[in-house]
């Protein structure tokens, strides 16, 4: 079993989530996910996490030390957080999103193949490194949810109730994503405490990391007080997205980052 | 006789409106605080010429401080609990600006790099390079601690089992940055170099002052370890080889590997060599690098090139084979592990034989010793290796609180969506 097989996984992979999700087209009328949906999304989660074990075993190591073996774990478990949300919560959105992501992830992976045996530098090899990535992943996924959402509630068109609702919708995408990126957070300090010996420096990715979590504490006491000003905490949820963005993505544009010793991630 | 129910019309008073502090207080009120302290902050910034360094009280003064401040939320919150003021700091207006104020504070700290600069401008003065141990940042600490602090005894006040989540987020949260904040001072980084052989029982601290350590690092052997070399392809331009589902192919001897429309073939490899005349002679000493002999045949034309590749090293440069239209080259070397073994000899006489390497640091007599950094030039050869000893007596508060936070987190998930209300408590 090689890296040479995977891109039949993940086909096989992604052929059982579309299938899936065309299923849930026919039996559009039930209320709850008909069986055999639910059958082919596992299906499909099942053969990502079958490779990752038969990888382990030819290998005979952990799969965590190349950039494409981690890159592989972000699209074996972001199914299985969006099957639980739907068990748990009978959240289908966050079901549709979690696979979408692992498709991305998983065209990722087979488009770069150089990434095989790409090797992690020494700071990476830890424990901690794919928990706390993947944990992030997941926060970010639903805070970008909640921000589309938010976008939903700003449109001009749209009526006062469908408003209230993209609220609602915001609210718990948002209390979910947040309890992921305080624990993604928690994580990323304890791992700093094994590598660098401090749990917090205000390196700018760690500040932007708490900016980021902040906006969205801010907005959380925010509904509590103001339930009924939707739009301002619309508009505040694109702000926060914008600081989340910043963070993933933006910070080698900002000054302050030739500084910091985060610029390896990614 | 005058209706009972009714009651009497109000005099018209000259101004109607509320005067801005009269209570309840809310959002204005926290904002004119908010801006009091951080005027006051910045005032005590520009005067004491700081630049950022606020003398922080180690230990005992600010456990004393500490304690000080605690009973000094205790008391106003348990005693004065109806008070206007007290219940408009523990509010959430108040929350969100005291919350505010610190993020302000750190997206000028995300912004400006954080760095001692060359020239002192406004900026400087006002601390903005080095925001996070300024006086502003310190007061808006103060507050956020404050309100925050007064928030979770009013929860413990009110404790329902329901609302346990909540109560964990908030004590936790306070717990760990009070803990951090009170204790930064007593957290000390030290480094210590310690050559091959050598036995080292002090170490300096960032501003190159000595200190006794109360316990010895004896260096027994530093080594790196690399990933097994690979060569690649590289178009002339210096764009690697448009072939992408070529993996970089292991430099192994009497190995030969399709390269894009290259065989490539390993005739000699020599982990350890050094430049000798002309040619690349094994030889295992220090500063030796990896070398290889190899031939490259053109699978279309036939054309066969041989030669020699090299990383080369600090001090030697490295070497590629030049094809017509393309390089090969040996890549550059990727540290795999690097770690240390040492004996580290304890306060009470003992000796312990351990590996300190990046993410297993070592704990002895209260410190922790980090694998830091090595002799970069001279790579796997390097003869000393440098630790980081860290000690951080507070450290079990704030993980404590830490813990509580994420107790907190994972909670909310389990117990699944509940309507907003239930944040309220």
């Amino acid at each position: 079993m090689s890296w040479q097989a995977f891109p039949w996984f993940a086909g096989a992979a992604v052929l059982c989530w579309g299938l899936g999700f065309g299923s849930t087209w026919l039996f559009r009328k039930r209320t709850t996910m008909a069986p055999l949906s639910l059958g082919l999304f596992l299906a499909g989660s099942l053969v990502v996490a079958g490779f990752i074990v038969l990888l382990w075993l030819s290998l005979e190591r952990p799969p965590l030390r190349t950039v494409g073996e981690t890159r592989l774990w972000y699209a074996a478990l972001l199914p299985w957080v969006g099957i639980y949300a739907l068990l748990r919560w009978k959240l289908r959105w966050l079901l549709y999103f979690c696979l979408s992501m692992a498709t991305l992830f998983l065209w990722i992976v087979v488009s770069h193949p150089e990434a095989y045996d790409k090797t992690l530098m020494p700071a990476l090899q830890s424990l901690w490194f794919v928990p706390h990535v993947v944990v992030y992943m997941v926060g970010y996924a639903l805070m970008a949810a909640a921000a589309l959402v938010a976008i939903h509630g700003l449109w001009p068109a749209h009526s006062a109730s469908l408003v209230t609702q993209d609220s609602q919708v915001a609210d718990q995408l948002v209390q979910v994503g947040f309890a992921f990126i305080s624990i993604g957070i928690l994580f990323g300090a304890f791992w700093a405490k094994t590598a660098w010996g401090h749990y917090w420096t205000w390196d700018p990715k760690e500040t932007w990391a708490f900016l980021t979590w902040s906006v969205y504490l801010i907005y959380i006491h925010f509904r509590v007080r103001h339930p009924e000003q939707h739009r301002v905490g619309h508009w505040f949820l694109v702000i926060a997205f914008i600081t989340l963005l910043i963070c993933w993505l933006g910070l080698e544009y900002l000054p302050s980052a030739q500084f910091s010793t985060h610029t390896y991630s990614g | 006789m005058p209706d009972p129910r009714r009651t009497p019309a109000p005099v018209a008073t000259p101004s109607a409106a509320p005067g801005f502090w009269q209570f309840p207080w809310g959002y204005g009120q926290a904002l004119a605080l908010a801006s009091g302290m951080m005027t006051v902050g910045f005032l005590l910034e520009v005067m004491l010429h700081a630049h950022g360094a606020v003398p922080a009280p180690g230990w005992p003064v600010n456990g004393i401080l500490l304690v000080v401040f605690t009973a000094g939320l205790i008391l106003p919150a348990t005693r004065l609990r109806t008070d206007p003021i007290i219940q408009w700091l523990s509010d959430v207006p108040m929350a969100i600006v005291a919350t505010g104020l610190v993020t302000a504070l750190a997206l000028i700290g995300g912004i400006v790099p954080q760095t001692t600069p060359e020239q002192t401008g406004l900026l400087v003065k006002l601390g903005f390079n080095d925001v996070f141990h300024g006086w502003p940042f310190i007061l808006s600490m103060l507050l956020f601690l404050s309100v925050l602090g007064l928030v979770v005894i009013k929860k413990i006040v009110r404790f329902q089992w329901k609302t346990l989540p909540s109560l964990l987020n908030h004590l936790g949260l306070w717990l760990a940055f009070a803990a951090a904040f009170f204790g930064s001072a007593d957290m000390r980084t030290l480094t210590l170099q310690v050559r091959e052989g050598n036995t080292v029982a002090h170490a300096v601290d960032q501003a190159q002052k000595f200190h006794e350590l109360p316990f010895a690092v004896h260096l027994k052997e530093f080594n790196l370890e690399y990933y097994p070399l690979t060569l690649s392809v590289q178009a002339m331009s210096g764009e690697p080889s448009p072939d992408r589902s070529a993996s970089p192919v292991l430099i192994q001897k009497e190995h030969t590997t399709e390269l894009g429309n290259w065989m490539i073939e390993v005739l000699e490899y020599h982990p350890h060599s050094l430049w000798v005349g002309k040619t690349y002679e094994p030889v295992y000493t220090p500063g030796a690098f990896p070398a290889a002999r190899i031939k490259a045949r053109n699978r279309i034309s036939g054309a066969e090139t041989e030669g020699w590749i090299s990383c080369g090293s600090a001090t030697f440069p490295p070497r590629a084979l030049d094809l017509v239209e393309a390089r090969v080259q040996m890549d550059p070397p990727q540290p795999r592990t690097f770690q240390s073994q040492v004996t580290l000899l304890r306060p009470d006489g003992q000796t312990q034989d351990r590996s300190i390497e990046v993410n297993h640091p070592v704990s002895i007599a209260g410190w922790r010793l980090y694998q830091y950094a090595y002799d970069r030039n001279a790579g796997p050869w390097s003869t000393y290796s440098v630790f980081q000893a860290v000690q951080d007596p507070w450290l079990p508060a704030v993980y404590g609180g830490l813990l509580m936070l994420l107790a907190g987190a994972l909670l909310r998930l389990v117990s699944g969506q509940k309507k907003n209300q239930d944040v309220r408590s």
